[in-house]
């Protein structure tokens, strides 16, 4: 416990310290915010809606970039196998890893609930455990998806590259950005093998109609197949260097 | 395998898809030496250290380190050995006393930081980002890491690679310290001098098989190339075809004239050219003598030269 515990620790310092990854986690996020709801929102529903697929982008964001693709850049610089040479086990690594970014990407979406609370008069969830167990379980999703790219891609171009390709289908298709209902119908069905559009969807119930965890057990556990995939990828495929 | 060497390897082999990289080496490391690997480029150095550290999978043979097979055992080892690498990158993000303690808790075993600071000279930057360091600091970082489980046995892949000779100097002071401490040392060096002046014995591999096993001495010594070198400046040109005990190799007449001779008997060829210059009414401006070194002796069982 203490050695995972002090990864986390590390890797939050890491993190933080990088004037991009804080740009990128944290001002950005804000400013796609007064953005998005100064131009669409109008009404407190309509920005939730907006909020919510926000949140998805950016814990998207948050999980792809942040982790996968800096996780490759530590395997190709050397750094990976420096560790691989001392007797710590992996998986300690890698949960410390794990718990930095939840920990990175929970403030973050703090931040943004209550910004977009002052400011825009959102609608806040009203049960909170459903909106705890869909938002954690979306952040994890995209983690184990992350950890799967970074398995899988053998360069930093290529990880870079296999992000962008699931990154920007899944901010646009999946109801994140444009509601899904505009959509022609082909494109609604392509958005259903997404797994962001489980998270959105999820989200969505929860911060706008009230829905509780029974209303979301499909989203619940279609996200979980999700990881169940992403994790079976990443153990397969991982390389040290 | 028996717990009496640090070290020992029977018959390992190792190929990477059709290359093969070790093709059957044999070698005991002692308890407490400074063991030199020696080797051209591409020899097999880097593979064969890696595979003590279970970092690679030997494809056959047996290998015992302290006692412990790297293939089931790994655990074992890495408690007792510190490793540095022949390249390391750390986090940029981090200090150098952050990756030192993060290090430091991986294992049962802990030096006392402080004294590792100390002994590479990194006390005072121990506040600094990895990114601000130069070569050398980093390389100093590398062997702090190497030792904060306060190892057995220490792995240096080249550990003096591409820095300047001062720092070089700085580091094998720090070598020198571990081997007092009793560590064990297995070093690999592109460098001849490195090897002499820190190595109990030095292994010369080359394409993955063992050349030769000794001490620096004994090498030089046992070679062929065991005669010295004599390098004279006179004042006119020399008739070299009077004196019997000395073989020219260079020669170059530009006001005063500079030779170099191969000589077997040192004592009997400074006599004989000293009497050959009074005979001659010439006179003698500057006398040399150098004895061979390792790198003679690599020359002549690798045929290639060592570094290039």
């Amino acid at each position: 416990m203490n050695i995972i515990w002090q990864e986390a620790n590390v890797h939050t310092k890491i993190f933080f310290r990088e004037r991009q990854a804080v740009f990128w986690g944290f001002i950005f996020p804000i400013l796609l915010l007064v953005l998005f709801c100064s131009v669409f929102g109008g009404t407190p529903e309509r920005s939730t809606m907006l909020v919510a697929g926000l949140i998805c982008i950016n814990v998207m964001s948050g999980a792809l970039f942040a982790t996968g693709v800096v996780m490759v850049a530590a395997r190709e610089q050397g750094i990976l196998r420096r560790y691989k040479a001392a007797p710590v086990a992996l998986w300690k690594i890698i949960t410390g890893l794990l718990i930095s970014r939840l920990i990175a990407i929970t403030l973050t979406t703090t931040l943004l609930l209550a910004m977009a609370r002052y400011f825009y008069h959102i609608l806040l969830p009203t049960n909170l455990v459903a909106m705890i167990a869909v938002f954690a379980t979306g952040a994890l999703m995209f983690c184990a998806i992350a950890f799967a790219v970074a398995s899988v891609a053998r360069t930093v171009a290529q990880a870079n590259g296999l992000v962008q390709i699931i990154f920007m289908p899944m901010m646009f298709l999946s109801g994140a950005t444009f509601p899904s209902e505009l959509m022609p119908l082909w494109m609604q069905k392509v958005a259903q093998i997404l797994p962001s559009s489980y998270y959105v969807s999820g989200l969505k119930s929860v911060m706008l109609t009230g829905g509780g965890l029974s209303d979301n057990a499909v989203n619940l556990a279609v996200m979980g197949a999700f990881i169940l995939i992403s994790v079976g990828i990443s153990t397969r495929f991982f390389r040290w260097e | 395998m028996s717990n009496q060497f640090a070290i020992s390897v029977r018959n390992l082999t190792k190929s990477y898809g059709r290359v093969a990289a070790l093709k059957g080496i044999d070698l005991d490391v002692e308890k407490g030496e400074v063991f030199g690997l020696l080797g051209p480029n591409g020899a097999g150095k880097t593979t064969l250290i890696e595979i003590l550290e279970g970092l690679r999978k030997a494809d056959g043979g047996q290998v015992s380190v302290l006692g412990f097979d790297p293939g089931r055992e790994l655990d074992e080892i890495k408690q007792r050995i510190g490793i540095q690498l022949q390249s390391s990158s750390f986090y940029r993000r981090l200090t150098v006393i952050e990756v030192m303690r993060q290090f430091h808790n991986y294992y049962k075993k802990r030096a006392d930081l402080e004294q590792l600071l100390e002994l590479v000279a990194l006390n005072e930057r121990r506040k600094s980002y990895v990114s601000d360091l130069s070569g050398g600091q980093k390389q100093r970082l590398a062997l702090a890491l190497a030792l904060v489980n306060d190892p057995e046995i220490v792995f240096l892949d080249e550990p003096t690679a591409g820095l300047d000779a001062q720092v070089r100097r700085q580091l094998w002071q720090a070598i020198e310290q571990m081997k007092r401490s009793g560590k064990t040392i297995l070093l690999t060096t592109h460098y001849i001098e490195e090897a002499e002046r820190l190595c109990d014995r030095v292994c010369i591999i080359d394409e993955g098989l063992k050349v030769v096993l000794d001490t620096p001495s004994k090498l030089i010594s046992g070679s062929r190339t065991r005669s010295a070198r004599v390098r004279l400046t006179t004042l006119k040109p020399l008739l070299l075809a009077e004196v019997n005990s000395v073989t020219p190799m260079e020669a170059s007449v530009n006001g005063n004239a500079t030779y170099v001779l191969q000589v077997d008997n040192t004592g009997r060829a400074i006599v004989d050219l000293v009497g050959a210059i009074e005979k001659q009414g010439n006179e003698l401006l500057e006398l040399q003598i150098t004895r061979a070194t390792l790198e003679d002796v690599f020359l002549e069982l690798t045929g290639k030269e060592i570094g290039k």
